[in-house]
């Protein structure tokens, strides 16, 4: 004997072969509450629905899904026959008193679905433009930060060969480029091979510099820029992968939602799509990882252990893009409390094999 | 002055058509209105909205009621929805519209208009939007200026439409193909409609007030 099980706004209804009803559980009548109840079944077997099917299958029915619903067989064909008979159901039991009233709640269901959509469409479609913001950034600078070096050298080549760090290099001759000035220097200038400036082009430097300094600022605002944005939308995902990783994992994916749905071999991928190209076109290795090469856990790791927590990893990046997406709960140090333990455990696999 | 009820809901008052406001008062987007005999009347502008364009060019099926259930695809800002939901004042009208900007607009629309909702949807998705359509509709009316909008238009009759309902597609002519002469283009859409055994009723120009466009008007006979 089968059973139609079929999760709506309003709850969720069984029903006979021959469209009898034969159990239902309604969900609170809170348009917010309904809403979330949609996103969470398209998802995962919500709590009402499990309570149904014990009940069901208790009774000896073998259970069919009306919605689509993973690890379960489906029939859709009954999908509008069933659906008016629950909007007589909840006529009649007075849920609503007339088809005004349930069409009013419709609307707010529907409202309160696109909104939680409206808000996250929005701000990861501004993360993903942003992190790529941060490269492009990153490169003008250095670009930049070169092409000052090598002028600069032509003038004052001992300290420009010393001073490696580019953010000290420029701090230093953007605040003072005339080298009989900068302190702790004086011996090399007086030394220097380095051709004469003329305060004009001393003047050049120190606004070319500046320039370079302003954009290292705006730099680590657009960071912190970044950080807020994933804070706010994704607060799981940049628990575990980290905000730029989280960030480039909702950029590469096309979006958190997209991201959310995607199975963690994907993820574990993502970034690596030439690499995979390569290699599907004959050439070169398979890849084992794609952006989520760089995280801590991977590049500590030795060579012949990434690939385990590689796909460790993206299982866990996977269960927090979902959960941002879904619902925002911050079960992020669970999530890592569990990924330390496996990559433990793949750490002491290891070492066993090694002591045999 | 002498008003005519044409259709169900639509009046013509000299040469203009209007519908009577649901929310007397309120102005949806800019339109005159006019008062008589203590009813208040929203102007239903033919070069904002098509299917008064298609009134006024002498359409001859308008297959809206005061209670019909209405699947609007398209639904952008409610320009046209306003005056559905005048018209079919006690049925509902289901808007799935893909973009955010309009959409908002378009929610704030459903708070003072109750019989309006709003769903964020891709009409390419018809199924995505099941949870809100309790029960078969009405009438379809598709406008959503997409080169693929006919099958899109077909498969969401097939699903929320009932057996006897109607179907209004607006069809743009450049959005599907620009170097075919757009009444082959009307053509082609309407044989696509009848190949799933729909009957075509009629097939309205909208021009002057919109340029290269139609209504096709059908029949789900089933
Ligand atoms: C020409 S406008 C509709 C105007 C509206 N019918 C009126 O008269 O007030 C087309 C609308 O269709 C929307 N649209 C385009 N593709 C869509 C899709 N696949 N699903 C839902 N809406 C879509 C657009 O965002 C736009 O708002």
């Amino acid at each position: 004997m089968k059973a139609y099980v079929i999760t709506t706004m309003f709850g969720v209804f069984a029903f006979n072969e021959n469209g009898k009803l034969i159990d239902k559980i309604y969900f609170e009548k809170n348009a917010e509450i309904a809403a979330k109840k949609l996103v969470e079944s398209k998802k995962d077997l919500i709590n009402e629905e499990k309570k149904i099917i014990e009940t069901l299958k208790n009774s000896g029915f073998d259970v069919v899904f009306v919605n689509e619903k993973v690890g379960y067989p489906v029939d859709k064909s009954k999908e509008e026959e069933l659906k008016a008979k629950i909007r007589q159901l909840l006529i009649s039991e007075k849920r609503f008193s007339n088809p005004a009233e349930l069409a009013r709640y419709s609307a707010e269901v529907a409202s309160n679905l696109a909104k939680t959509k409206l808000k996250e469409v929005k701000k990861d479609k501004i993360i993903a433009h942003i992190v790529q913001a941060i490269d492009e950034v990153e490169k003008i600078i250095n670009t930049l930060v070169e092409r000052i070096r090598e002028i600069y050298a032509l003038y004052f080549p001992e300290m420009e060969k010393k001073v490696k760090d580019h953010e000290k290099f420029i701090k230093m001759i953007s605040s003072e480029p005339d080298r009989d000035k900068i302190k702790g220097f004086e011996k090399e200038a007086e030394e220097t091979v380095g051709m004469e400036f003329s305060d004009y082009d001393l003047e050049i430097v120190k606004e070319f510099s500046t320039n370079i300094r302003n954009l290292m600022s705006f730099k680590k605002r657009l960071e912190k820029y970044l950080e807020d944005l994933m804070e706010e939308t994704a607060p799981n995902l940049k628990e575990i992968a980290g905000i730029k990783l989280g960030a480039k994992l909702i950029k590469a994916a096309g979006g958190l939602e997209k991201l959310a749905k995607l199975p963690s071999s994907t993820i574990q991928l993502l970034g690596a799509e030439k690499a995979l190209f390569r290699f599907l076109r004959g050439r070169g290795k398979p890849p084992k990882h794609g952006y989520i090469f760089v995280h801590p856990y991977i590049q500590s790791a030795p060579k012949r252990l990434r690939g385990k927590i590689a796909r460790a990893l993206a299982s866990k990046i996977m269960v927090a893009a979902r959960i941002d997406f879904f619902s925002k709960e911050y079960k992020a140090d669970e999530i890592k409390k569990d990924l330390e333990k496996r990559i433990k455990e793949i750490y002491e696999s290891d070492k066993k094999k090694k002591g045999r | 002055m002498k008003i005519k009820e044409i259709f169900p809901g639509v009046f013509r008052i000299g040469d203009d058509l209007f519908t009577k406001n649901l929310v007397p008062g309120e102005k949806v987007y800019g339109e005159r209105l006019v008062k008589i005999n203590g009813v208040e009347y929203r102007f239903w502008d033919p070069f904002r909205s098509k299917p008064a364009s298609a009134i006024k060019k002498g359409l001859k099926t308008f297959p809206l009621e005061e209670d019909s259930n209405i699947l609007y695809l398209g639904a952008a800002t409610g320009t046209t929805i306003s005056h559905f939901s005048d018209i079919a004042k006690n049925g509902v009208i289901y808007a799935v519209e893909i973009s955010e900007v309009p959409y908002r607009k378009l929610m704030d629309l459903s708070k003072k208009r109750f019989n309006i909702v709003p769903i964020l949807a891709d009409a390419r998705k018809e199924k995505e939007y099941s949870d809100f359509i309790f029960g078969k509709v009405n009438v379809v009316y598709c406008d959503i200026s997409q080169p693929d909008e006919v099958e899109i238009f077909i498969r969401n009759c097939e699903k929320y439409l009932k057996d006897d309902g109607y179907g209004m597609v607006a069809v743009k002519s450049r959005s599907i193909d620009v170097v075919k002469d757009p009444m082959e283009i009307y053509r082609e859409a309407e044989k696509k409609i009848k190949a799933v055994g729909y009957e075509h009723l009629e097939t309205v120009k909208l021009d002057p007030f919109e340029k290269d466009h139609a209504i096709i008007v059908c029949k789900k006979t089933k």
